[in-house]
């Protein structure tokens, strides 16, 4: 096959409260708002070029409706299509449209039961900023004014089956796992990437359908700590940080959105290729593998166990 | 909002105020009232969330851990269970955490919430499958280290 999936595409989310949550994604994230419709809102990041990144959705939950990844090739589309069947996957085809300025795709539960899509066209708009020799940001920029999305984080009742169901038949990569002990080879949590960076998707054992968070890049520590200035400022529900994360070297603050869904502003880590080797964590670690400065062990608890 | 609120329909036979009720809306008392929590009497203020009074008076303090949850009505980790008084709470919660017939069995989550009355509650035990495999494991490497066999018990996460 060719080349697969690229990217994290987009993250659709539900709110309680689709007011609030169009304030946070805009005013607080500084995301542009690119369209509102009945009972959603597509939102963007100043240096993402496709039409939008983020749809925030109104409903009487909150959580995690799908999630999209893009593709190379409407081949490789095809190819992914086959290998999701061979797999046990149930695809459905989508056509163009059916997602607000999305192409035509495919749509399918991954074991854990989370929809996701795939496709290969959105409509490009462009970034904030000119193509032809650009200046290294916009100005105007609102909040936090994050430049992109970055990752997501879900739970499973079965982690290791999904993890090695997104490996089999979407061709993930594996950058990080936990196993239980030294002489596991069982990864009940794992971090798997397509693009460049060590996850564009983790799995952490939990409830099916789960959304543990979504990440914003940031570009550095010091935008991590401005960012923590801004949540304050707003009185956004701040949950963990500024922290370090042993697993993918991260550096992050961990927030949530006003349907009490989890974000997270993320920079650092390392640049992952699909020939290196993995990390394995044992999960007596795990305090350090998750917050690497968290000496009091205490955070582990209801970090791990809060979704949405 | 008067501070006899709680004369509402699903008031008891007697007509009196309800002895335990769960009303959805914006409605708060007008005054400090006293909330009475695993053995213990916090005092709730005018214009704060009930998790609000539990982070401040509750949570953090004489051995227990600080509040982890969102405090946005998504998560579940501030459910509580009603044993006593009334409160009002906020439409805008996940029925992925609180289904209608949870809530109305006197469930409601304190980060949506207000007290009408005094109230008395208590956490609702939840379960945290990597938390417990982490407990576990630590568990195994002490008793490993001074020599024991080793079982395994399945552990539920307490606000106690
Ligand atoms: S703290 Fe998350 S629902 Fe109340
Ligand atoms: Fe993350």
């Amino acid at each position: 096959m060719g080349e697969g999936i690229m990217r994290l595409g987009y993250v659709h989310i539900r709110t309680t409260d689709l007011e609030a949550s169009r304030r946070h994604y805009r005013d607080v994230m500084g995301m542009q708002e690119m369209a509102c419709h009945n009972d959603r809102v597509y939102f963007k990041c100043w240096d993402e070029y496709d039409h939008h990144s983020v749809v925030v959705q109104q409903s009487d939950r909150a959580g995690l409706e799908k999630m999209g990844f893009k593709v190379h090739t409407y081949d490789d589309l095809d190819a992914l299509e086959k290998q999701v069947m061979q797999h046990g996957g149930a695809v459905t085809r989508f056509s163009e449209g059916e997602n607000y300025k999305v192409g035509q795709g495919i749509r399918f539960e991954i074991p854990s039961g989370h929809v996701m899509e795939l496709y290969v066209e959105m409509e490009q708009v462009g970034k904030a900023l000119p193509s032809l020799n650009p200046p290294p940001y916009p100005e105007g920029l609102k909040g936090v004014g994050a430049p992109r999305i970055d990752h997501l984080l879900i739970t499973s009742e079965k982690p290791t089956e999904t993890i090695e169901w997104l490996m089999k038949a979407l061709n993930f990569y594996m950058a990080e796992r936990v196993v239980e002990n030294e002489h596991s080879d069982k990864p009940i949590a794992a971090w798997l990437f397509r693009s460049n960076t060590p996850h564009d998707i983790a799995i952490i054992p939990g409830p099916d359908k789960k959304i543990h968070h979504f990440a914003f890049w940031l570009d550095d520590w010091f935008e991590i700590r401005k960012a923590g200035d801004v949540f304050s400022k707003n009185d956004v529900s701040i949950d963990v940080g500024p922290e370090r994360h042993g697993i993918t070297r991260g550096q992050t603050i961990y927030y949530f959105d006003p349907a009490g869904n989890r974000n997270e502003v993320f920079t650092g880590g390392y640049i992952a290729y699909p020939d290196m080797p993995v990390v394995t964590w044992t999960v007596d670690q795990l305090d350090r593998g998750i917050f690497y400065f968290n000496h009091r062990k205490e955070w582990i608890e209801g970090f791990t166990s809060n979704v949405t | 909002m008067s501070a006899e609120p709680a004369r509402r329909e699903d008031a008891p036979e007697s007509g009196g105020e309800p002895r335990r009720g769960i009303l959805i809306g914006e409605a708060e008392a007008e005054r400090p009232v006293r909330v009475s929590v695993e053995g213990e009497e916090l005092v709730w203020h005018p214009g704060e969330s009930l998790v609000a009074t539990l982070m401040a008076q509750y949570f953090g303090r004489r051995g227990r851990g600080a509040f982890m949850g969102c405090r946005e009505g998504g998560c579940g980790a501030c459910k509580l269970e009603l044993l006593e008084g009334v409160v009002a709470m906020r439409p805008n919660y996940s029925k992925d955490v609180l289904e209608d017939e949870e809530r109305e069995s006197g469930r409601f989550l304190a980060c949506r919430a207000r007290p009408i009355t005094d109230i008395s509650v208590r956490f609702v035990p939840r379960r945290n499958v990597f938390f417990e495999l982490y407990g576990r494991r630590l568990r195994e490497k002490e008793r490993a280290a001074v020599g024991e066999g080793s079982g395994t018990q399945p552990e539920e996460v307490s606000h106690g």
